[in-house]
């Protein structure tokens, strides 16, 4: 069981971070192509429209890589105060919670995604299916649910306490 | 009844350490299966964030400050401000208050500013004869005066939420920069005069080796900064040229990043993009059940009853902002609050601009105000003291805000002058 925890890590790991630098790198050089050959007087109008499907996608994996570091913004005045086995209750209940929470994301995503690709819908400038975009909700609500598992199999909470580290690979 | 339901169920989970994203979620899809509307509208608004050109640039501003603070331009840029200002009377903290604002700009959030500029600078202001207590109230508050300075996220995503021109909000930040700076240099000065503190020689040489040194690093900046406040770019192609100009800079002429660093750096940029960004969507859906439903309306008709003026209602929102600073971060407030609150505050005719000035200092106390003054924590934490400490050495910063605040919230010009001048408004 350990073993495939460690492997599953690891592959969603090299995922992320592949996935990650790519479309940072090809994100940045898109737009700085856009500002370059707008000084030109040559517009790019598909330069911004790939942008800001980069950044969903981007978004998306990002949170998954997130919920990896335990670094999501979360509140939690309750859950800090707690120890022991309260504590151990409510670290569970939110992982649950979170896990499910994925899931319906990922049902709801698999929907969208099925009524955009049977509408045909394409964007304006650079006639991108709209639904290569929206595959991101789905893909990434996967990821997340397979995280937040790793998480509680590690036994750990879904956000760090404050001096807490990011578990090495 | 549904309405109390609802806030529970919000406040409940928050408390429980859910993360903001899966709360505002969860309560929006609630929302959504109470008045029958089918889920699949709230992927729909999540996505109608690719409206929003104005969004890439957080992106970008976050891979330029993660390529500086990891290579060697942050350095190089703190070592260049304490040449040339730290031998003015008042220098050491005017270097560390130009720093801070250089570097939580550059980093978006300001512990990691903290951190990084005091380590460099503190061991300074000590040696140069300035108390421990001052040192540390200093170096902890300047660190929060950052969040106004372009590039910074907490302005980037105010924008972006309550659709407000965020070149505007930036110029409307320069004014109240230069009014809490030089309250807080003023005081600085008062304090060296009291404990008789020397200053540093003036050495030109010195300054020049600093330039010379840091010239690549100083001139991001300046074009980032002065391409925005010109009105020469829009804030996401400055975003687009930094970064280009960030990478090369790093790895070609300072050499202190390898491009075997890049999956490294990505996929930390990739996890604060994440982060802020999944809340941003959820948020959009939020408001679209919030303004379809009238909301907003409701809640404005009911606030200018019972408010009968302007000063009052600020009155009320700054206690308020004050209050949630201190229970919650900057960006979970802005996602919270600013969809209900700048309706009203329009409504109120106070404009969108100068109510994100004053949204967004009020936080900056919330920063520094016990129990949950983020800033405090991480200070405690970087200079080995502990927590009361530091909140003690923060009080007479927290006293200059507030008056800075004051200040700002009834004088409408201070943030707006500048705006009219630049034609941003």
């Amino acid at each position: 069981m350990k073993k495939i925890g460690t492997f599953a890590d690891r592959a969603i790991w090299i995922f992320e971070t592949s996935f990650l630098t790519v479309a940072i790198a090809v994100m940045v050089a898109t737009l700085f192509a856009q500002v370059a050959f707008g000084m030109l007087g040559i517009s790019l109008a598909w330069a911004g429209e790939l942008a800001l499907y980069l950044m969903v996608w981007i978004m998306c994996i990002g949170a998954s890589a997130a919920v990896r570091s335990r670094s999501h913004i979360a509140v939690g005045l309750i859950a800090d105060k707690l120890t022991g086995l309260p504590a151990r209750i409510v670290r569970v209940a939110v992982l649950l919670f979170c896990f499910f929470l994925c899931v319906g994301a990922f049902i709801l995503g698999v929907k969208y995604v099925q009524m955009t690709y049977a509408a045909g819908l394409r964007s304006v400038a650079a006639r991108l299916p709209m639904w290569t975009v929206y595959a991101a909700l789905p893909v990434a609500s996967a990821l997340m649910a397979a995280r937040v598992i790793l998480l509680a199999a590690r036994g750990l909470a879904i956000r760090a306490r404050k001096g807490e580290k990011e578990p090495e690979l | 009844m549904i309405a109390a339901l609802i806030a529970i169920v919000f406040v409940g989970l928050m408390l429980l350490g859910v993360p903001l994203f899966a709360v505002i979620g969860t309560v929006t899809a609630i929302c959504l299966i109470a008045t029958g509307a089918p889920l699949t509208i709230m992927a729909q608004q999540m996505f109608t964030m690719t409206d929003r050109t104005a969004l890439p640039a957080i992106p970008l501003f976050l891979l330029i400050s993660t390529l500086m603070a990891d290579g060697s331009s942050a350095k190089r840029l703190v070592n260049f401000v304490r040449a040339s200002v730290g031998w003015m009377p008042g220098g050491l903290p005017l270097a560390t208050l130009c720093a801070c604002l250089i570097f939580a700009a550059l980093a978006g959030m300001t512990p990691a500013a903290i951190i990084a500029v005091g380590a460099m600078i503190y061991p300074g202001l000590i040696q140069g004869g300035y108390n421990e207590k001052f040192s540390l109230g200093f170096v902890t508050s300047a660190g929060s005066l950052g969040i106004l300075v372009p590039p910074s996220i907490v302005v980037l995503i105010f924008g972006v939420v309550g659709e407000v021109n965020i070149e505007a909000l930036f110029i409307a930040g320069v004014v109240p920069i230069i009014i809490i700076s030089a309250l807080f240099t003023g005081y600085s000065l008062f304090i060296g005069a009291r404990s008789g503190v020397k200053r540093e020689q003036f050495s030109a040489g010195d300054i020049a080796r600093k330039i010379y040194e840091g010239f690549w690093a100083i001139l991001l900046p300046i074009g980032v900064g002065g391409g925005i406040y010109s009105g020469a770019v829009t804030v996401t192609q400055a975003a687009a040229i930094g970064a280009v100009y960030a990478f090369i800079v790093e790895i070609f002429f300072y050499r202190s990043l390898k491009l075997r660093d890049l999956p490294r750096l990505s996929r930390s940029v990739g996890t604060m993009v994440g982060l802020l960004l999944v809340i941003i969507a959820v948020t959009f859906s939020f408001n679209w059940y919030l303004t379809t439903n009238g909301i907003p309306d409701t809640l404005t008709q009911w606030i200018v009853a019972h408010f009968h003026s302007r000063i009052l209602f600020l009155l009320t929102v700054n206690l308020l902002f004050l209050f949630l600073g201190c229970l919650m971060d900057i960006l979970s407030a802005i996602f919270i609050t600013v969809p209900l609150l700048l309706p009203v505050a329009v409504a109120m005719g106070i404009d969108p601009i100068h109510f994100g000035i004053i949204f967004i200092i009020n936080f900056e106390i919330g920063y520094l105000t016990p129990p949950v003054g983020i800033n405090l924590f991480t200070a405690s934490a970087a200079f080995k003291k502990p927590v009361v400490e530091v909140s003690g050495a923060v009080l007479p910063f927290l006293g200059l805000l507030l008056a800075a605040l004051a200040l700002i919230t009834y004088y409408p010009p201070i943030t707006l002058f500048l705006v009219k001048l630049t034609g941003n408004m």
